[in-house]
């Protein structure tokens, strides 16, 4: 299980940095700029939160619950790219 | 936001899309705040527009004397400073499908949910996510203040011909 999230915490974060990219402006378009992405605005995201539950396999389910909640805190820098802060799951009906 | 209006996108477009409407509405501002000093503060010659009004006045030792006054409009009418200092989208998606794309990351494709508690048929790989994405404004880069610099060192004041001698 814990590879399936963190493989599912990879594909958030990288759908995260795809989005990003869509709004900066690549430097080196500019003609003599250097090879640095800058975001567009100075009105620029800097942090995001995801949630999500996590179903639990039949199996674990009377220890755990039916579900964990995952929680991602990532900071965005300057240039656009997001760096994940930290990963907390939760068995919030755990019998444990 | 109602559901199904977007189906089954990359999840990548749909965060870089939000972010983007709430970038562009920002320059929307901005353009207001432009067209409203172009609009109020000048007329269709690209002149100052101003209030002008006349008073005498006794000076001693001289007699009654006449002034004219005549004070820019723009500096006695508000000017809408109109911008986003922070913004917050929350919104939920259903990851529908997890594929191992070119490189190494998996992509996701996505749709608005209602949100992230209605999630009874999630399997693994197709459950709601809760995004909560905090833009702010941030520091003017160097480099944009050194043009600011510039171009503030090149505001001048010309003589111009009188009306009715050009």
């Amino acid at each position: 299980m814990q590879e399936r999230v963190e493989r599912m915490v990879t594909a958030v974060l990288h759908e995260i940095e795809r989005g990003l990219a869509l709004v900066r402006v690549p430097a080196r378009e500019l003609p003599g700029a250097q090879q640095v992405e800058r975001f567009r605005s100075s009105l620029r995201p800097t942090q995001v939160v995801c949630t999500f539950e996590w179903p639990i396999a039949e199996k674990e389910r009377a220890e755990l619950g039916p579900f964990l909640w995952v929680k991602m805190s990532i900071e965005i820098d300057a240039s656009g790219v997001p760096r994940l802060q930290g990963v907390t799951a939760e068995a919030p009906h755990a019998s444990v | 936001m109602p559901e199904n209006t977007v189906s089954h996108i990359p999840l990548s477009q749909l965060v870089g899309s939000l972010v983007r409407d709430i970038v562009d509405a920002d320059g929307m501002a901005a353009k207001a705040t432009s067209d409203f000093i172009q609009n109020v503060g000048f007329d269709e010659k690209g002149e100052l527009r101003t209030v002008q009004f006349s008073y005498q006045q006794v000076v001693p030792g001289v007699g009654v004397k006449r002034y004219t006054v005549s004070v820019p409009l723009l500096t006695l009418v508000p000017i809408p400073i109109l911008g986003i200092d922070k913004a917050e989208i929350s919104f939920t998606t259903k990851i529908v499908e997890m594929s191992q794309g070119d490189s190494q990351a998996p992509k996701l494709l996505a749709k608005i949910a209602a949100d992230a508690q209605s999630n009874s048929d999630a399997t693994s790989e197709t459950t709601n996510i809760k995004f909560t994405l905090t833009m702010s404004r941030s520091d003017v880069p160097a480099g944009i203040t050194g043009i600011f610099g510039l171009l503030s060192n090149n505001i001048q004041v010309t003589g111009a011909p009188a009306s009715g001698q050009e």
